[in-house]
């Protein structure tokens, strides 16, 4: 007993008699065999980023295999340790029984941090940017009033948009509106439907809203790219934008910039639809088949080659793919709903003489001179017909 | 009828058993009459062919804090007295969320696009069936057997060729002083249905035969 | 007027075709994860 504690002592003085020329990291870590350290643990009680190198990269190999009939060569070169690390970082050679997708990862932990994201993060944004639109608008409405033609109405009207022009962006608003509406109860059903109406109430708004949701984005995507060839020449940036700008539209003062067809503001909204509804169609296709069409890896290998110092990971474990998906998704929808919100107001009640261009398409002659001035010209110079407001079309 | 309510239910799999014989695949799915093309239990390898392959059966953990029930958007999810995770399909939308938080894959869906719905979400019960009556036909239909409430085992855990895969239950501390004052105040020998939880902790967690015991293993 | 309302009407009855259509075009998990070898009901 006695020859075996002095036998021990006098190896542990011998290790701290040979001290190569290793960091104090590198010490910690060859103490401990290439495994946690104490500053590992502590880093991650604190909450800290781990470099999870050492364990990445320490999968076994069989290089390392002992011949087979050794006593450890069953092992293959591979402790149960270097599998587990192989699991937990999805990087070992994986065969699953069944035939699905995502079925190969034993261990993912992207869920809770998505989940918490999702009811935090999101919730936030869309809770205070939404309301906060709404609140706004309304603010400004009760402030600042209508804005009205001035001298009032002429009574004469001239087309400002065809049919099928009117056509195509009802079904966008319409499909907008009711994916807008489903996507809010899916994200709020939880927190606010339940508490009031019980599981039961919410579960069938919920059904409702997933069905809707996501049948009726089809018609979205396909009325999005009928908007974009439709409109696309009428909404190229210009100078005379610039000065619409610059005196805020007319919605600031009395002044009344010069417009074509479309002036600054819609222009913007109409890009804003284009590139937003673009990407949130796009994970959304990616949401509607799930794990078939991953996208974000390579968004961020290509995010990487122009600002390398962002770092972004480009292999993606399939959740992680959707977790991101169901995230960009969410927000640059909740984006849309601000800016469309706005869109809604100054086209309803926020500016007399507005709605009649997508109600009928016949708009008061007057309004038109005072905020599309050069775009009447040009359709005077063409012999656009004038009408008569009352005239049965 | 459960597992007594003193302490959560697990799986262990232990990987050096496991030869990848799917016999617990085969028999969730025969025991649940799971469809095609749903599969609760599955078993993954690692290193197939190669020396140091090792295979894992996993279905689902029955976590104790759920992620699948913390982010559903119905709230479907509950949790019984034993720790099971067990969900409503009358309420569950088909969303497809519960896979996203789920650590180990276990939700599985009817349909593989999501037009509208996935499909009610379909996964592990524990052989303890859901929130239907205990072993009537509705419950049988919409989530297999329950063979909990029958006071079995789950039926992959059964068929487990080598004993790899063993259901448990596993004790906290604050279940174990609640166990041992109940015990304390009223020693008895445990009654029909009930499983063996009361005993002292057993040396070995298997019996003499061979089978898994429903271990008591204190964490 | 009539336009908008003939918009939501294409808009909801499209939605509609959409779920048939898809319905058809087999992406149910039975179909997905087994081969065609295999005869479904």
């Amino acid at each position: 007993m006695n020859l075996k504690i002095i036998g021990a002592g006098l190896i542990a003085l011998l290790t701290f008699a040979v001290t190569p020329a290793y960091s104090e990291d590198e010490k910690q870590r060859a103490s401990t065999g290439g495994a946690q350290t104490l500053d590992d643990i502590l880093a991650r009680q604190k909450g800290l980023e781990v470099d999870e190198s050492f364990r990445r990269d320490n999968l076994g190999s069989s290089d390392n295999a002992q011949p087979a009939s050794s006593s450890l060569g069953t092992l293959g070169g591979f402790s149960s340790s270097d599998i587990y690390r192989g699991i937990r970082y999805a990087e070992s050679d994986i065969k699953v029984s069944n035939n699905s997708h995502a079925s190969e990862i034993l261990v993912q932990d992207g869920g809770m941090s998505w989940l918490l994201t999702r009811e935090g993060n999101v919730r936030a944004f869309a809770g205070y940017g939404i309301g906060g639109i709404i609140i706004a608008l309304a603010a400004f409405y009760f402030t600042r009033g209508r804005m009205t033609i001035e001298g009032g109405p002429s009574g004469q009207t001239i087309e400002r948009f065809k049919s099928f022009e009117r056509f195509g962006h009802w079904c966008l608003a319409g499909s907008f509106i009711m994916l807008a509406c489903t996507g809010l109860l899916l994200l709020f059903g939880r927190s606010v439907i339940i508490p009031i109406f019980g599981h039961e109430a919410n579960a069938a708004i919920a059904n409702f809203s997933i069905w809707v949701h996501n049948n009726i984005a089809w018609v979205f995507m396909a009325s999005l790219v009928a908007i974009f060839v439709m409109w696309v020449a009428h909404n190229i940036p210009s100078k005379l934008d610039l000065v619409w700008f610059a005196k805020g539209g007319g919605i600031i003062g009395n002044g009344h910039p010069s417009a074509r067809k479309f002036n600054g503001g819609q222009k913007l909204i109409f890009w804003m639809t284009i590139v937003l509804g673009t990407s949130v169609s796009m994970s959304g296709l990616s949401l509607l088949f799930p794990f078939e069409m991953p996208m974000f890896a390579k968004t961020f290998a290509m995010i990487n080659t122009v600002l390398p110092a962002m770092g972004l990971p480009t292999e993606l474990l399939p959740h992680e793919e959707m977790q991101l998906a169901h995230l960009w998704h969410a927000i640059v929808a909740t984006t849309m709903i601000i800016a469309i919100v706005a869109h809604i107001y100054i086209g309803s009640v926020g500016m007399e003489g507005a709605f009649d261009a997508m109600g009928d398409g016949q708009v008061d002659l007057e309004w038109a001179r005072q905020h599309h001035d050069l775009w009447v010209e040009e359709e005077q110079a063409k012999g656009a017909p004038i009408g008569q407001a009352g005239d049965v079309r | 009828m459960s597992l007594g309510g003193k302490a959560r239910a697990k799986f262990l799999c232990d990987a050096e058993r496991c030869i990848e014989c799917n016999a617990c695949v085969t028999a969730c799915k025969n025991e649940n009459e799971v469809p095609w093309g749903i599969n609760r239990r599955r078993v993954v390898t690692i290193n197939d062919g190669k020396p140091g392959e090792r295979s894992i059966s996993v279905a689902c953990m029955h976590c104790s804090d759920a992620p699948c029930m913390a982010v559903c958007p119905v709230d479907c999810f509950y949790q019984t007295d034993d720790g099971i995770v067990l969900h409503s399909k009358d309420l569950c939308i088909g969303c497809g969320y519960c896979f996203y938080a789920c650590p180990f894959g276990a939700p599985q869906f009817p349909q593989a696009g999501n037009f509208g719905s996935r499909g009610k979400m379909d996964k592990c019960t524990f052989c303890a069936g859901g929130p239907e009556e205990d072993n009537s036909q509705a419950e049988f239909q919409k989530y297999g057997s329950n063979r909990i409430a029958e006071g079995k085992l789950p039926a992959c855990a059964e068929q487990c060729a080598t004993k790899a895969l063993w259901p448990v239950t596993v004790m906290t501390w604050q279940r174990f002083i609640a166990n041992a004052l109940s015990l304390v105040a009223s020693v008895q020998e445990p009654g029909a249905g009930e499983l063996p939880t009361r005993r002292k902790a057993a040396n070995s967690l298997t019996d003499r035969r061979g089978s898994p015991r429903l271990s008591v293993l204190l964490t | 007027m009539k336009t908008m309302l003939a918009a939501f009407a294409f808009t909801i009855a499209a939605s509609f075709g959409a779920y048939f259509v898809l319905s058809e075009m087999g992406f149910s998990s039975e179909e997905v994860q087994s081969a065609p070898s295999v005869r479904l009901d």
